[in-house]
Order: C-alpha cells, then structure tokens, then sequence
C-alpha cells in the first residue's frame, strides 16, 4: 500500500523539479502584455434541473401547471359541452319544479342552433345581464305566434329575422317573451335535454321538450 | 333589443302568413289546412293555500295551444283561428 503512493509522490516532485526552471525561462522569453488566457476547464456532467435545486418551486409549479389545465379544461367543457345546473322559480312549473331540480344543458345549442319549436333553452336574460333563464321555445325566426297568453289579446306576431319567442310552462308565473319581446337567438346559451328530480330521485328526458313539448294533435287534450 | 314588429289580430292570419318575415311574398303560398296540426300544452299553476304551509300544494290548469307545422322553417300558432277563421264556419264580426 505504501509503496505506490510512494512512488506517485517521488515522481511528481521529480518532474516538478526538472520542468520549474525551463518554464520559467520560457515563460520570461514569451512574455506578452495582454491579458492572460484563460482556459476554463469543460464541465462534463450537466447540472440538476433548475426547478429541481428548489423543491418549493417545483411544487408550486407542478401544481400551479395542472390547476391551470384543470381549469382551463373544465371551462372548456362546461362552456362548450355539456354542464348541470340546478333550476330555481315557478316560471317552469311544472315541467321543471320550482326547486330541486338539476338541468343537463347541451352546449350544442348555443346561439340557436338546431333549436326546434318545443325545445326548452337556457339563455341570457336580455334585460338581467347576470342571470340565465330557462323557458320553452313557441316561435322562431319568420313564424307567427300569439303575443300575449292564449284568450287574452289574441294578437300575433311574426318573429323577425333572427330571433325566437320564449314562453315559461306556467303562464301566470313566468316573465317571459311575452314581457321583453322577441329574444335574440345569441343569446342562447344551451338546450335543456335531461332533468334529475331530486324529489322523486329519477332521471328524465327533456330533449323533445318534455310533455308540455310539441306533438300531433291529440283531440282528447281539447276540452273546449 | 329586438326590432318592432306589427301585431295583428287573427283574421288576418290567412293573409300574413303569404309573407316571409322580410315584408316578401311567400312562394309557394302555404294553405295552412294543409299543414299538420300540432299542439303544445301549457299550464296555469299556482300554489293552493298558504305560502309556508307544508300542506299546500302547487295545482295546475292545462291550456291548450294549437299550431300549424308547415314545413321545418314555419309553424303558425293557430289556437284563435282554428274553428274561427279558418273559412269551416261563417265568418264571425271582425274584431
């Protein structure tokens, strides 16, 4: 064990004592006055990441990365797809009851489209920026319906280009087309197509418009 | 808001429905005892006792509302002129 490191240490001195005086010398000889050159030696192994020298910042930015995409992509689909929301007022009684009851909104719909006679919208209010609305479609563009509710005025009107005319279920209770006029078709934001009751605790569909919907004349319905 | 539209009282249906809803004449003119009879029924709900009572009940009137399905773009609701003026009967006195 010893005799190696011996040998090592011997042979260093060694050539440090034969090349000191020749370097000295050269070094005196090809003496220049600009700066000296450095030359650094090469790192060979690549240093940790930056994020992972600092644990705190990489939590945070882990984090902070897959909050952001979970955000953005849940925006996305409730903005675009589908979203549930729970419904408030007698306005949609009693297709919708005034409380209790979760809508499933297709995003499909939205400004109008596809939207039939019948089906029931989600829209923005047009006098109430901040609240959504949720009535049955009785008219679009170019078709003619009544004004008011049925046996009251009895005047109609027909729909201009590009919009719709919203009616609630419940006549008396809704404040509806019937109030605000024809609703812009941009306005709508969704078509209600499934309800859950959490009364009765069942799905169903509304996406024919329920049973107050659009059908083929029934005579046993006329009483009159 | 929307823009204003001219209400009119159901005699008139037969003419204004000849009409797009641009002031043009429809073509082809539409006979609507030709187009399928719909219907839509609506209510009129209230709450049958007093507002907190867990006794009330919210009770609810049928309406009926007829329309006429011409074609995908046009329906027509005919619950005033159905039996009234649809030219079946005499003409009542107008309005």
């Amino acid at each position: 064990m010893a005799m190696p490191v011996f040998s090592l240490v011997a042979r260093r001195l060694a050539i440090h004592r034969i090349s000191s005086p020749f370097t000295a010398l050269r070094r005196a000889s090809t003496k220049q006055s600009g700066p000296k050159l450095q030359i650094k030696k090469a790192i060979t192994e690549p240093a940790p990441p930056l994020l992972a020298r600092y644990p705190y910042v990489y939590i945070f930015y882990r984090v902070f990365k897959y909050g952001v995409g979970f955000a953005l992509s849940l925006h996305i689909f409730a903005e675009y797809f589908f979203s549930l929301n729970l419904g408030q007022g007698m306005s949609m009684s009693p297709t919708l009851n005034a409380s209790g009851d979760w809508m499933l909104l297709s995003k499909r719909y939205r400004r109008g489209r596809d939207v039939a006679v019948g089906d029931i919208i989600s829209f923005k209010h047009p006098v109430d920026q901040y609240t959504y609305s949720v009535k049955r479609v009785v008219a679009m563009p170019g078709d003619i319906v009544l004004r008011d509710s049925p046996d009251t005025s009895g005047q109609l009107i027909q729909i201009p280009e590009g919009h719709c005319y919203v009616v609630g279920d419940n006549l008396p209770w809704s404040r509806d087309s019937r109030m605000f006029g024809p609703l812009p078709l941009g306005l709508v934001k969704a078509k209600v197509i499934g309800k859950f009751s959490t009364s009765e605790m069942k799905w169903s569909s509304l996406r024919d418009g329920g049973d107050g919907g659009m059908r083929p004349y029934n005579p046993d319905n006329d009483v009159d | 808001m929307a823009p204003l539209v001219e209400s009119f009282p159901a005699s008139q249906l037969t003419t204004r429905v000849q009409y797009v809803a641009n002031g043009q004449r429809r073509k082809p003119p539409v006979d609507l005892k030709e187009c399928e009879l719909m219907q839509m029924i609506q209510h009129r709900c209230d709450l049958d006792g007093p507002r907190f009572d867990p006794r009330s009940k919210v009770v609810c009137d049928p309406v009926l509302r007829l329309f006429r399905k011409c074609s995908d773009k046009l329906t027509v609701e005919t619950t005033d002129w159905e039996d009234i003026w649809d030219g079946t009967t005499p003409t009542p006195k107008e309005k």
